[in-house]
């Protein structure tokens, strides 16, 4: 029987993208709850209703007779504390109760990869790293509505999963593009502050949604956990930026300009031509690694198996961090700013957060405000990226979309919105 | 020995290079191949061999003294395995030759590895014809080999010579070589490079050096030679160039508006030229990864070193091009004393995945947005940078200096690595862990044995204190009582 989905908080970015998603795949049944509706399509039951509202989640979901929740709603980051108090954590308690006393057997949960971020640098961070304390109660609430949606795992058949994903970017952002663009009016591309090898994860929305999609599909209480012999050989690194090519070697390799190629050419051609053939390779692992044996005999509980989906958590990034003032650079470009770095302006970090620290300080004074903040200067100068191989191995999570493709289709989006925009005026 | 400005220039501009130099010549011992105790491996005592070596210092600067501390028979074998694909190259290389003679003296150059007196007269003025008019030496010495290493030698010579051979057919009179695709340049170097990293691995193999599956991580080996290769090809753009062999791939410098691969060196279009050969690091970057997970496989030191020491050259070359139009101009070179600071770094695969990620951050700090390929290296050197954090993790450092002379493990967080807590939990989980399976050794219910630490410790100390107070309190109590009775009775 074809599954029914109820995304909670489709209405949006990483929700509105889910539901299409969906939709793309050709699913039958997709609902969507929130507070206002912005997806329009014929094949989609609207709910609107408050998340905290349990009877009108169970209403929903009744009505849709859904066997999988997706829960991606959750306020920005900048909201007051209250929101997320009211939506990331009591929402959350709401939804699963009203889950569990609909006997729904699926909840996959958006988290994030802030869960982990108390503004340290993140470095190769995987799912065994505790929760630290934060100052930001984006992050706090998120750890605590992840905490509510592991523990339900297992009760009266709920299956839960949650999935953070690292700097969402793409079509319909309303956080990274319009401060991309600000900074661009405002010239602010010509300092640079740290020493720019700071790397940092940035995930186009597809991948995320594709995470999505595998853990709806891959959770269930009944399947048994990976076994651990399934570990010993290397994933492909991800080359969707840099480009896949395969290394020609003696026993698959391309005719190239042989004259008069024999058998054995002709067989390494169709080896070299023939993607399954590709070579084997040993994985290697110290003890510090997430999967290593040592690692998978005492880091994780001993009624928790790290390699199944249901009751786990997955990091989702797009498998290819990269140099953080790069980012915005190649977007700022994209956007028609002729970036000089001849006359660019370096600013040590600790200067910079000085310096973030009294324009603060101005703009409380003066009532202005500012975007540079500390904080934001902690972001661009701090790593952040994260170990995606649980995912991979667990979910089959393969990133989709490279960061430049991803780029290259935001920025199109957004000068396309924009054109939009001012013809409307 | 360097010029004496060569060490005034260092001294001023790079006192650590200088410093490297100096320590390298004190301390330093490279192998002694006359050493009466060596002689069963280094087959000094033959006139043959003590040829063979002589060849190895005239043709390979760089090579021969890694070659020669290779340990045992192997460092041998692999000088002759050099000087066989040493000749194979001069043939090949040597424009004199008409290609109608060249290509089947290439294709059966490995029939003549055992027919005793075999050489070849017929090069022009190539610098290293000397190895192909005494090649009978090499053949002489060849024999002398275990069987398998032949085998491996002969075949890697077959092909080698045969993609050789294949490649001159586009040297045909009036058309010079060109590579068109990445493809093609990819094979190209496959054949006169990633074969001979095929061949080490199973010398390596062969002779009980490596674990045998190395002979078997062909894409591995290959990378590895492709890495050199690469990297020499885009250094030497100008040498080869004005000797009429152009090895770029159009496919990388076409699209930056040339027509000709000469017109590269043109100064009006420089940067258009520069940004071309980034194309051509960005395209060497790509085994980068490869080589390091290849390092880290080997187990043998001396092996290691032979490995290691022309990849972190390589990715030092690689910075000192990219972004720097001198390469089009001239040969550049990694000054020497960086070399030997280089080669000290290269004893193990933690420091050379630090220097790799060293020498991409000075890549990437040199890339510019108007690059085409900007984003594509930012996404290559961060791959380096993944690979150095996963494998050797910075917030694990070794502390030495505890008593019995042992390093020890520290997870220092520079910054507050949160990895740290990671590791933390599990030291108190091991703590537990060995407890708990002590506890069983000696036959208690360790639940139990935990309580008992955990909860009635504390009691019984303070019940053991309690009492030696009460104890106390009642000698002296009983003292003054005695006292008091005594002097009362007087």
């Amino acid at each position: 029987m074809p599954e029914s989905y109820l995304v909670i908080g489709g209405s949006g970015f990483l929700g509105s993208h889910i539901v299409n998603g969906l939709l793309n795949r050709g699913e039958s049944s997709v609902a969507v709850f929130d507070i206002v509706q912005r997806v329009f399509d014929d094949r989609i039951v609207f709910f609107s209703g408050d998340i905290c509202n349990e009877k009108q989640l169970v209403d929903a979901i009744q009505k849709c007779q859904a066997s999988v929740i997706i829960h991606t709603a959750s306020p920005a980051p900048e909201a007051p504390k209250e929101v997320h108090q009211r939506v990331n954590v009591e929402g959350t308690r709401t939804v699963i109760a009203a889950a569990v006393s609909c006997a729904v057997p699926k909840l996959v949960y958006t988290s994030s990869a802030g869960v982990v971020f108390n503004r340290n640098n993140i470095v190769d961070a995987d799912e065994r790293m505790p929760f630290p304390q934060s100052e930001e109660s984006y992050n706090t609430t998120k750890q605590m509505a992840e905490d509510i949606v592991i523990a339900a795992n297992g009760k009266d058949g709920l299956a839960t999963c949650a999935l953070r994903p690292a700097g969402i970017f793409g079509p319909r952002d309303r956080l990274m593009m319009p401060s991309a663009a600000q900074a661009v009016t405002r010239g602010q591309w010509t300092i640079q502050i740290g020493k720019n090898d700071n790397i940092f994860d940035w995930t186009y929305v597809d991948n995320v949604v594709l995470a999505h999609l595998l853990a709806c599909d891959k959770l269930s209480l009944a399947t048994p956990p990976l076994a651990n012999d399934e570990l010993g050989n290397a994933l492909p690194q991800v080359t969707l930026t840099t480009g896949f090519r395969r290394i020609p070697t003696s026993a698959a390799k391309p005719i190239g300009p042989s004259p008069h190629p024999d058998k054995e050419e002709l067989a390494a051609q169709e080896e070299f031509n023939d993607p399954s053939t590709q070579q084997v390779r040993p994985v290697l692992r110290t003890k510090f690694d997430a999967l290593s044996p040592t690692a998978l005999g005492i880091d994780y509980d001993e009624d928790k198996s790290p390699l199944k989906v249901a009751g786990n958590t997955f990091f989702i990034t797009g498998g290819e961090p990269l140099y953080q003032w790069d980012f915005f650079r190649a977007i700022w470009t994209a956007l028609g700013a002729d970036i000089d770095m001849k006359k660019m302006w370096h600013i040590p970090r600790s200067l910079g957060q000085w310096l973030a620290l009294g324009a603060e300080s101005w703009g409380w004074i003066t009532g202005k405000g500012t975007n540079f903040t500390p904080f934001r200067v902690h972001y661009l100068t701090a790593e952040r990226w994260h170990n995606i191989e649980k995912a991979r191995r667990v979910l089959g999570y393969e990133p989709i979309v490279g960061v430049e493709e991803g780029i290259k289709r935001t920025v199109a989006w957004w000068l396309a919105d924009q054109a939009e925009k001012t013809s409307e005026k | 020995m360097p010029k004496a400005t060569e060490l005034l220039y260092l001294l001023f501009r790079h006192p650590n290079e200088l410093r490297a130099l100096a320590q390298y010549w004190v301390w330093t011992d490279n192998r002694e191949l006359s050493d009466p105790k060596e002689l069963a491996s280094t087959g000094w005592d033959r006139e043959s061999m003590r040829t063979c070596w002589a060849y190895l210092d005239m043709t390979s600067r760089s090579f021969a003294v890694v070659i020669k501390n290779l340990q045992g028979d192997l460092a041998r074998i692999i000088c002759l395995f050099y000087l066989t694909l040493r000749a194979l190259d001069t043939i090949e290389d040597d424009m004199t030759i008409p290609v109608e003679v060249k290509q089947p003296l290439l294709r059966d150059f490995y029939k003549r590895l055992d027919e005793e007196g075999w050489n070849f007269t017929g090069n022009g003025p190539e610098k290293d014809r000397d190895v192909c008019v005494h090649f009978d030496v090499v053949i002489q010495e060849l024999a002398r080999i275990p069987k398998s290493c032949f085998e491996v030698i002969r075949d890697i010579t077959k092909k080698t010579g045969k993609g050789m051979a294949d490649f001159c057919d586009r040297v045909s009179p009036g058309r010079s070589f060109y590579v068109e695709t990445i493809e093609e340049y990819d094979l190209y170097c496959h054949c006169v490079a990633g074969l001979v990293g095929e061949g080490l691995s199973r010398l390596f193999a062969a002779t009980g050096k490596e674990q045998e599956w190395i002979a078997d991580q062909l894409e591995l080996s290959n990378s590895c030679g492709l890495f050199l290769q690469k990297t020499n090809i885009t250094r030497d753009y100008r040498e080869d160039v004005d000797d009429g062999r152009f090895f770029w791939p159009r496919e990388i410098w076409g699209k930056f508006g040339f027509a000709d691969i000469k017109e590269l060196k043109e100064r009006e279009k420089e940067q258009q030229a520069v940004f071309a050969l980034n194309g051509m690091v960005l395209d060497a970057l790509r085994h980068s990864v490869d080589s390091l997970d290849y390092l880290t496989m080997l187990k043998n030191q001396s092996v290691f070193n032979f490995v290691a020491i022309p990849q972190v050259m390589a990715i030092a070359t690689l910075a000192l091009c990219y972004g720097n139009p001198e390469v089009l101009q001239r040969n550049v070179k990694i000054r020497r004393g960086q070399t030997v600071q280089l080669m000290q770094k290269a004893t193990n695969p933690r420091d050379v995945a630090y220097v790799f990620r060293d020498f991409g951050r000075r890549i990437h700090a040199k890339s510019l947005p108007q690059d085409p390929n900007y984003l594509k290296i930012s996404v290559a050197c961060g791959k380096i940078e993944q690979w150095c954090e996963h494998h050797y993790p910075s917030f694990i450092s070794l502390v030495s200096g505890s008593k019995d002379g042992s390093a020890s493990i520290s997870p220092t967080a520079p910054g507050g690595d949160p990895r740290a807590l990671i590791y933390q939990r599990r030291v108190v989980r091991e703590q537990e862990k060995q407890r708990r399976d002590l506890a069983i050794r000696v036959g208690l219910d360790p639940a139990k044995m935990n309580n008992n630490q955990e909860e009635q410790a504390p009691w019984w100390l303070l019940a053991a204190m309690m009492g030696t107070t009460v104890l106390l309190f009642a000698i002296t109590a009983g003292i003054a009582f005695l006292v008091i009775w005594w002097f009362d009775l007087m």
